[in-house]
């Protein structure tokens, strides 16, 4: 059992190889702390089995479990006018979670009545993603949440409503029952008309020619329903769809099938009719279940506009809801908490990270007058401001609504196919009527005959049913390795990416403070500084912190913390006072030290040591920096962060000057990458109208609601490695599709020629039209199967 | 060949039949999840022998 455990050196959470330089260094079995954390908490609640179970099934979970967001809030799950939306009784509520990937999800999920006291009953769709979770009568939603959370399932409740969940159920089921019913149809007509064609004759052939047409009125009144919509909704709106050359095969089947059965002549259809609906039918639901999963995630309900606050009275302190704030109320703010309004700090200090809004890493100070935006979140302090816009009427708020106007307004591509496939069925059907005309003086059956076989044989079954099903599987294979496709339309526009946008901070960098590099007299003074920075919440206290642990340092205990400015502490011992000053107002003339954030350690004004702290690229930012270059894709990178910083981070990952610009608002990142053939990847609000500006928008973590509003894609694992395989996927699916383009272009040409100079008859083009289909829907499939592969690897 | 006038509504209401169920269970909701039961299925139950012990025909604890 050592020997299997020592072998492999994977983390023991979940699953992923362990880099050599954590197992050499020995002890540690995980790789990161989320994972080391999620591991306590399961075998403290006694669901060890869940690691049993997980590596009893394969596929193993490629990446289980996301690091659990801290301090995440979830009391706006109980907040009355939310549960309005995502609840009809209150009682039953639906998340959709991200990172619920296998059987042990499955099972740890369920299980949620027995470790979280306020649930009744927990049901997973592992397909869908969802739980559907009943609480008790006095059970919270904030509590589930949060408990979900915890175990690494980032929860996004649903919302609830007649318009979605119920009614795509139902449509599910109307079109699977439609499917079934054409399937019993057609194999029964089948087993018929099989007879018929081996030579069956006299009066039994025509008691199976009216029993076909019989079986055959089902499937071509009930089950070839929404054919005759479809067509006549396009033929409204004065277009050719695919549906419209169906149709009039139909049609012209139906009439002279009725026509030969009459005359008692063997010329019927009804079987390769029915067999076109089954088809059709069946490659339809196979798209619309691969497609329909992924849409869910438009449902979401944001939680911006969700949640409560404290709000100052004459009576004292209340909460309430974030929409129930009006201008000139008087709001607290808490350590963590998202700021949902603009206005003025009223009172106290602290300190609050403005990523979201401008990008830049470093957090600022605010005090009594400073003007704070919604969007960004208090790091530290507890303060309180005067609201000077609502919540609605904040930027944030107006960027997202712009930025949801600009997205509905971006001009869908015409898909080339679209296109095509108009043309397709415009000159199938002139074809065919010029027949109908070219004959009709003297043999007007044999001009009916040619243009129906003409009519089926041309079906455009490689647009109406392989290149969707390409698309579906270019999808799912994508959300099989952690990224989500909002539509198909992404896929085709990443075909003709030229220009590869990256935003710097939390998409380039990892978003976090780390201290670099540090200097010291003596080791021994390093206890202080932990001591002094050991319970503060601020990033630069957490990665100091983090910083000295890992050198083993004893914290040194004080009693009397207290912060001075960004970032600053400082304490007293012995009489001597201690504090930790940011340095890089001291030393604006040294240039190379103001590009980072230094502080320093001072005993009374006696430096102990010096931490130079910043925010690190990634470690695959530079390796997909020059894959993208490679690709010819042109890398750019587009930063709201000061412009020394930029240009630091810029020449590390190999970014000429012309490569990079910095001190950009969200707007202008937007203008710059309008029209440009571009993908532009980043996170958060402050990216979201350059997400819609641009032809492909890719959102990188940040939060779900905010970046799939704008963004087409969304990557749920934190590292920037997607981004090839995304594009490699899209390659691969722009090949299958050619190639069946391709076959399907010969064989429309040849048969069509057979069938217009009359060597086809309508029963010949009636076999070869399921054919030619299959033909393609297996080479789809077989193209779809390689990449959606079956198991993952461990 | 006067058999075939015998097996041939037959076939057709085997066929007839198989339909309406399908439709039937469709409309519950029987083939809305067809990949969640697949995974739960491979959990044993872990049997509580308190909450409902089986029992013989006269109510006594086996």
């Amino acid at each position: 059992m050592n020997a299997v455990q020592l072998s492999i050196s994977q983390c023991r959470h979940c699953g992923s190889k362990l880099p050599v330089s954590v197992t050499t260094a020995g002890g540690s079995e995980f790789c990161c702390s989320g994972c080391e954390y999620v591991f306590g908490l399961m075998t403290e609640s006694g669901l060890e089995r869940f690691y049993t179970i997980r590596n009893d099934n394969p596929p193993v979970c490629p990446m289980p479990v996301n690091e659990p967001i801290k301090n995440a809030k979830f009391e706006y799950c109980d907040d009355p006018e939310f549960l309005k939306k995502t609840s009809a009784d209150g009682r039953k509520v639906r998340f959709y979670l991200e990172g619920m990937n296998c059987s042990a999800c499955v099972w740890l999920l369920e299980k949620l009545p027995e470790y979280c006291s306020d649930v009744v009953s927990a049901r997973v769709n592992l397909a869908d993603s969802t739980i559907e979770v009943l609480r008790k009568d006095n059970g919270s939603f904030a509590a589930i949440a949060s408990q979900l959370n915890r175990f690494g399932y980032r929860p996004h409740p649903l919302r609830d409503d007649e318009s979605s969940h119920d009614l795509s159920l139902r449509e599910h089921r109307h079109d699977l029952i439609r499917l079934g019913v054409a399937g019993v149809v057609t194999g029964n007509i089948m087993i018929l008309s099989v007879s018929i064609y081996a030579g069956a004759t006299g009066a039994l052939a025509t008691q199976f020619q009216w029993l076909t047409a019989l079986l055959a009125i089902p499937s071509l009144v009930y089950c070839a329903w929404p054919f005759y919509r479809s067509a006549f909704k396009s033929l409204q709106n004065r277009r050719l769809n695919l549906d419209v050359p169906i149709v009039v095969a139909v049609f012209a089947g139906v009439v002279s099938s009725a026509w030969a059965l009459v005359e008692n002549s063997p010329a019927t259809y009804f079987d390769s009719l029915s067999m076109l609906v089954f088809l059709l039918l069946g490659s339809r639901f196979l798209l619309k279940r691969i497609q329909s999963r992924h849409l869910q995630s438009v449902n979401i309900e944001d939680d911006l506009l969700v949640g409560s606050v404290r709000r100052f009275t004459n009576h004292g302190i209340e909460n309430v809801s974030v929409t129930k704030i009006k201008k000139d109320d008087l709001i607290a703010i808490s350590e963590g908490q998202m700021i949902p309004v603009d206005g003025r700090v009223e009172s106290g200090t602290g300190a609050i990270s403005c990523a979201v809004m401008t990008g830049e890493s470093d957090p600022v100070t605010v005090s009594r007058g400073s003007r704070v935006e919604a969007g960004s979140r208090s790091v530290s302090g507890e303060w309180s401001i005067r609201v000077q816009n609502g919540p609605r009427e904040t930027r944030l708020a107006k960027i997202l609504k712009d930025t949801a106007v600009d997205a509905h307004a971006k001009t869908r591509v015409v898909h080339f196919a679209d296109k095509t496939a108009q043309y397709f069925v415009a000159l199938v059907l002139l074809t065919a009527v010029s027949l109908v005309l070219w004959f009709l003086p003297v043999h007007p059956r044999e001009g009916f005959v040619r243009a129906l076989a003409l009519v089926i044989v041309t079906c455009p079954c490689v647009f109406g049913m392989a290149i969707p099903l390409s698309m579906g599987f270019a999808i799912r294979s994508a959300t099989r390795r952690g990224i989500i496709i909002k539509t198909a339309d992404a896929v085709e526009k990443l075909w003709n990416a030229k220009n590869i946008f990256f935003d710097k901070t939390a998409t380039l960098t990892t978003g976090e403070l780390a201290v670099v590099s540090a200097s010291y007299e003596d080791v021994s003074d390093l206890r202080f500084a932990l001591g002094l920075e050991e319970n503060q919440s601020h990033p630069v206290a957490r990665a100091i912190t983090r910083y000295l642990r890992s050198l083993n340092v004893q914290a040194h205990p004080f009693h009397d913390v207290s912060m001075v400015r960004t970032g600053g502490v400082s304490a007293s011992h012995d009489g001597y006072s201690y504090k930790i000053l940011p340095l890089r107002w001291n030393s604006a003339n040294s240039t190379t030290t103001a590009i980072l954030s230094n502080f320093g350690l001072l005993k009374n004004d006696e430096f102990l040591a010096t931490f130079e702290l910043a925010d690190r690229p990634r470690i695959e930012s530079r390796e997909i920096i020059d894959w993208a270059r490679e690709q010819r894709l042109q890398p750019q990178m587009l930063s709201g962060d000061r412009e020394h910083v930029v240009r630091l981070c810029a020449h590390v990952l190999g970014f000429s000057t012309s490569e990079f610009r910095a001190e950009m608002t969200p707007e202008s990142k937007a203008e710059a990458v309008r029209n440009r053939a571009s993908v532009m990847i980043g996170d958060g609000a402050n990216d979201a109208p350059a997400f819609a500006a641009a032809d492909v928008g890719i959102a990188v973590r940040g939060s779900l609601d905010v970046s799939l509003r704008a963004a087409d894609i969304y990557l749920t694992k934190p590292s920037l490695r997607a981004i090839p395989e995304l594009f490699e996927i899209a390659y691969a699916t722009k090949r299958a599709i050619y190639r069946n383009l391709a076959f399907s272009a010969a064989f429309n040409i040849a048969a069509g020629f057979f069938a217009v100079s009359g060597h086809m008859t309508p029963l010949c083009a009636a076999i070869l039209m399921p054919l030619s289909s299959m033909t393609i829907l297996v080479s789809a499939l077989l193209s779809g199967r390689k990449l959606v592969p079956n198991e993952v690897a461990r | 060949m006067n058999i075939i006038y015998f097996l041939l509504p037959v076939a057709l209401l085997l066929g007839l039949g198989f339909a309406a169920v399908f439709v039937i269970f469709s409309w519950r909701g029987q083939f809305d999840d067809l990949e969640t039961p697949a995974h739960r299925i491979l959990f044993d139950p872990e049997i509580n022998q308190d909450v409902n012990p089986p029992k013989d025909l006269k109510g006594n604890t086996v």
